[in-house]
């Protein structure tokens, strides 16, 4: 290979690199702020749960503790490095799972807020925006979990 | 391809372990929840329909009722 075409190569990798990083900071930060006021008051969230009519009762106290921390877990896991491509799956899954509940809310009528924020945000009734939203999250870890393939994990 | 299943597992087991240590030390979020009251148009909580009181009900008997008493003389006109 010429100087040229290493110097290129370099070039791209090096852009490659920069853009999984803010991938990678923007999928945590959201992360992040999803989790943080969920944990802080788990029985908020708690409350909204039952509204998606598809959890048992005696798994909604379990889920409103449980899925904040898994996505403080995912969002470390990006930032730091460490057990990065499980956290990268598991951004995946989160958000795979928060797309088909938000997604089965509106094809069911039910007028209810998502919770995804916990209180953080003004209580509005879900919508399309919302799918829109996570759908967009869910092609940013896809494009995370893409890039697992193309180079050893960090 | 094992690894990234090593990672994603241990991730979820240490997410359902803290989870399950936060709920534990919530008191005010019981791991059972109570039932859901459902509530009316008037945002007020239906109650179960309950069977009268004993003390309310009127007393089953077959005894003969007591005749309603006939009128006085002075009554009748």
């Amino acid at each position: 290979m010429s100087q040229v075409q290493e110097d290129m190569s370099d070039q791209a990798s090096k852009w490659r690199r920069g853009g999984i990083w803010a991938l990678r900071l923007v999928v945590a930060g959201v992360l992040l702020a999803a989790a943080a006021p969920k944990l802080a008051d788990p029985v908020a969230f708690a409350a909204k749960l039952p509204n998606y009519r598809l959890f048992p009762d005696f798994l909604v106290n379990v889920v409103a503790t449980t899925a904040p921390m898994l996505e403080l877990l995912a969002a470390l896991a990006l930032l730091s490095g460490r057990l990065y491509r499980g956290g990268v799956w598991l951004a995946v899954g989160l958000m795979a799972i928060f797309t088909v509940l938000i997604g089965s809310a509106l094809a069911r009528g039910i007028d209810l807020d998502c919770g995804c924020f916990g209180n953080a945000v003004q209580a509005e009734p879900v919508g399309a925006l919302d799918l829109v939203r996570n759908v967009v999250l869910l092609g940013l870890t896809l494009v995370l979990a893409l890039d697992l393939g193309r180079e050893p994990a960090r | 391809m094992r690894r990234d299943v090593r990672e994603l597992l241990a991730l979820l087991a240490a997410g359902l372990v803290l989870g399950l240590v936060h709920l534990a030390l919530r008191p005010d979020l019981p791991w059972v929840p109570a039932p859901r009251v459902e509530e009316t148009m008037c945002g007020e909580a239906e109650l179960p329909l309950e069977q009268p009181a004993a003390s309310e009900a009127p007393a089953a008997s077959f005894a003969p009722a007591t005749p309603m008493s006939s009128p006085g003389p002075e009554d009748v006109r």
